[in-house]
């Protein structure tokens, strides 16, 4: 009881007075397909590119590893630590340190905006051969238009987008892997998958993919938007899956690309867009689509990034 | 509202009324003497807005001919009682109000020594009848459609729906209209947060007239700038009572043969009043047909403009190579030549509309197979444009609601300008700016994009009526802007009707 008015109490402080909208409440789907998608964004492209040059098992078992540690962090800040932390924050916080917590967010934020603007358009320029004009001008106009809208359009956003950009890159993985396995042996298979491993090999490489899951939306501010239970709050179900996407994504990449292949490439899991076929093959690439879907995961968590910087600049200009 | 009282000399209030109806050519006023020619009494009406079997035939008559004896107090009462063969007669003692109820095509009746008017229901307002539906044609249900009488209007309904805890709430709006509206909904079912909202934002402004639903509309909508709609309009009171019995409120407004319906998601304006009454496949096979035609119609001119100007890398290399041929000789570049054929089509269903039925269909083929012949002659745009437009077109002519599909054209026009500036990425972005938009939108309370999104708060069965439509033996609930507790809306086997 003491715990649920905790929250309660620490959810008013957090949102300061008056919110930038009246949207303050995300269901537990919501955050979910939330989560999924900043998994999405910042893992599909992001591991493969952190791991080429490894071997397939140090690679593979250093992405299952660094996502099995987010994982971890993600539950001990959804379940464990959120009730305690409010507690904190609220009793015995005071406005200065309040403050200072504020400043090092907006900090964060902004750092973390720039890393993901860069990043993406790095990807739009070596991945997309038709040189487009303002690509930047676009993201910005988008978010402008997004940022304002308030943690329950975000969360709305999420559920329409989760399914779209989902049930296609289920698709992709099921074609790219029946179309590895229709045109190869079980012994060709086998013999191209390399079965060695170093323990420091993927230590190296956990400690390489970990930072960039530092730009994933913050657990607390996102629980902050729940009302419910801790159990409820859907953190493991969008974990889980981005995490499920991320590792398909890294191991259709070493297969069809090989290490050395993916060695040779910026951002190996493009390539191996533009390697897959689909039934019909009424279009004859489709990795423009998919990097426009994938797109569409990092437009949510760029936009989650943005609202959350004016959320929090808001809040202290209020102080 | 003028508080003048009824003056108990009959010579006074001749001299207000005549002084209100100065310059109105109109109004008919007169001066009679009943009881034997010892009591002067004034009668007041509007030409041609009364019933004159009613008034001259029966109850002037009865006035002049019949009434014998006047006791000396409660003058209206007696006549009232004894004299008026009809219910619908009220008595006023504002002169103010009593002038209004003569505006409407009410007669009222001013007797000297009586501090009371009377108003005798005898409203025949100019009108055409029910007539067919024209903008929403069913195939197999009731082919009535609303007309411009606010009183047949609300029978339309009433006689669909023969419950009490059909409730119609009557106000006037229009300071100078003084417009009636009914805002209808069931009792039972209706949110009544929702019906609380809608009737405070109809009470909230001051407006000279409200000629028709639309001016409601735009009076009451929260986000004014959305090219979508959040209310639903329809001309036919099969699907007003249909919205009635979802929990769904109705309103009503005289001279609008279209009623509005709130609160209205996506999903409503892909719904047809037809799908409820033929067999559950073809129906779901529809409703699928107009979820791609809906994506058609926004996204094609432009995916064409993205992927034959910016990837044709993405297309198989025949159809690249044909795409190709075919702009042989086309002067324009790729995005001006579709913007171009689409503002020639735009054009051409504007001048259709506008014209008289028959030209109307000449425009369009002279337009769709002369005009754009031509123009693929004359290498003014490529065949395949040509194609494009028209299925884009085609596709959008689909849509159940107008007012839906022109949000979708304008949605699509947004996309093209996109997609010609910024290929793919442009795109994506106005698409997501798009999604943006319609998860920001709300009816009255209720998330637009319902049931995708905020699932949580649909009840059982939300997905029962959107894309694919269940027969209706097992559409067991009624959708979520049903109040809760009372969404069960079909039962079987003698089920016991507690909700």
């Amino acid at each position: 009881m003491e715990r649920h008015h905790n929250l309660k109490m620490v959810v008013k402080m957090w949102k300061g007075i008056g919110m930038m909208t009246d949207n303050e409440r995300i269901s537990a789907r919501q955050t979910r397909w939330i989560l999924c998608l900043d998994m999405m964004a910042v893992g599909l492209f992001g591991v493969g590119d952190r791991l080429s040059g490894m071997n397939q098992s140090n690679m593979l078992c250093a992405c299952l590893l660094a996502l099995l540690i987010v994982n971890g962090i993600y539950f001990i800040l959804f379940r464990v630590t959120y009730p305690r932390l409010c507690r904190v924050l609220h009793q015995r916080m005071s406005n200065v340190s309040q403050m200072f917590w504020d400043i090092l967010f907006i900090i964060y934020y902004i750092g973390a905006i720039i890393v993901c603007v860069r990043y993406f358009l790095n990807i739009m320029d070596i991945l997309i051969p038709t040189h487009y004009a303002y690509p930047l001008v676009f993201l910005v106009v988008a978010l402008a238009y997004g940022a304002s809208k308030g943690i329950e359009v975000r969360g709305r956003m999420a559920e329409l987008t989760g399914w779209l950009v989902l049930i296609p890159f289920i698709w992709l993985f099921f074609s790219g892997f029946w179309q590895y396995v229709s045109q190869r042996t079980l012994d060709e298979i086998f013999e191209a998958f390399n079965f060695e491993m170093q323990f420091s090999e993927v230590m190296r490489g956990v400690v390489r993919v970990l930072p960039i899951f530092l730009v994933i939306d913050q657990p607390i501010l996102l629980r902050q938007h729940q009302s419910g239970p801790s159990k409820h709050c859907g953190w493991w179900g969008g974990m889980l899956g981005g995490s499920a996407i991320i590792f398909l994504g890294l191991l259709l990449t070493t297969l069809y690309m090989t290490p050395q292949g993916m060695a040779s490439e910026v951002h190996p899991f493009g390539i191996f867009l533009q390697m897959i076929r689909l039934p019909g093959n009424f279009i004859s690439r489709y990795d423009i689509f998919f990097i426009m879907l994938w797109a569409m995961s990092f437009y949510m968590l760029l936009l989650s990034l943005s609202g959350n910087l004016i959320e929090t600049v808001r809040r202290l200009l209020r102080r | 509202m003028d508080q003048v009282r009824v003056d108990t000399c009959l010579e006074n209030n001749i001299l207000y009324l005549k002084e209100q109806f100065w310059g109105c050519a109109d109004v008919v006023m007169r001066k009679l003497f009943v009881c034997s020619g010892e009591l002067p009494i004034f009668v007041v009406y509007m030409d041609s807005m009364y019933d004159r079997d009613l008034v001259d035939g029966i109850l002037l008559k009865n006035l002049l001919y019949d009434m014998q004896v006047m006791p000396k107090e409660k003058r209206a009462t007696s006549i009232v009682e004894r004299y008026l063969p009809t219910a619908d007669v009220s008595e006023k003692d504002n002169l103010a109000e009593m002038v209004n109820e003569v505006l409407k095509g009410n007669t009222a009746l001013l007797i000297d020594g009586s501090n009371q008017a009377i108003v005798i229901s005898s409203k025949n307002l100019p009108g055409r009848g029910v007539s067919q539906a024209e903008s929403e044609v069913s195939v197999r249900g009731s082919k009535e459609s609303f007309t411009e009488s606010f009183r047949i209007n609300t029978v339309l309904i009433r006689r669909r729906i023969k419950d009490t805890r059909l409730k119609a709430h009557q106000m006037v709006v229009g300071v100078r209209s003084k417009t009636d509206i009914a805002v209808m909904y069931m009792e039972d079912l209706v949110r009544p947060e929702i019906l609380d909202e809608i009737v405070r934002k109809l009470q909230s402004f001051e407006i000279d007239a409200i000629l028709d639903c639309g001016m409601l509309e735009q009076l009451t909508e929260d986000e004014w700038y959305s090219p979508f709609p959040q209310f639903q309009t329809t001309e036919r009171p099969d699907k007003a009572a249909s919205a009635l019995l979802e929990g769904r409120i109705v309103v009503v407004a005289d001279n609008s043969p279209v009623v509005l319906i709130l609160p209205s998601c996506f999903v409503c304006f892909f719904q047809a009043s037809d799908d409820y009454y033929d067999r559950f496949a073809s129906v779901s096979f529809i409703r699928i047909l107009r979820y791609i035609s809906a994506s058609i119609a926004v996204f094609l001119p432009a995916l064409y403009i993205v992927l034959n100007g910016f990837h044709p890398e993405a297309l198989p290399l025949n159809f690249a190579l044909s795409f190709a041929a075919s702009r042989e000789g086309v002067p324009f570049p790729l995005p001006i030549e579709v913007l171009v054929m689409e503002m020639a089509f735009e054009l051409l269903r504007e001048a259709g509309i506008r014209l008289p039925g028959a030209m109307g269909s000449t425009i369009g083929i002279v337009g769709g197979l002369i005009l754009g012949q031509a123009a693929v002659e004359a290498h003014i745009v490529s065949p395949v444009v040509v194609i494009i437009v028209a299925l884009t077109a085609l596709s959008a002519f689909t849509i159940p609601n107008d007012i839906f599909a022109s949000a979708l054209r304008i949605t699509k026009f947004y996309f093209l300008i996109a997609a010609s500036v910024g290929g793919f990425v442009g795109l994506t972005f106005a698409f997501l700016t798009v999604l943006v938009h319609l998860a920001g939108l709300k009816s009255f309370g209720v998330p637009y994009m319902m049931p995708f999104v905020s699932a949580d708060m649909a009840p059982d069965g939300k997905w029962q009526d959107i894309a694919v439509k269940m027969p209706a033996g097992s559409m067991y609930q009624r959708p979520f802007f049903t109040r809760k507790g009372h969404r069960r809306r079909l039962r079987k086997d003698g089920e016991t009707s507690q909700s």
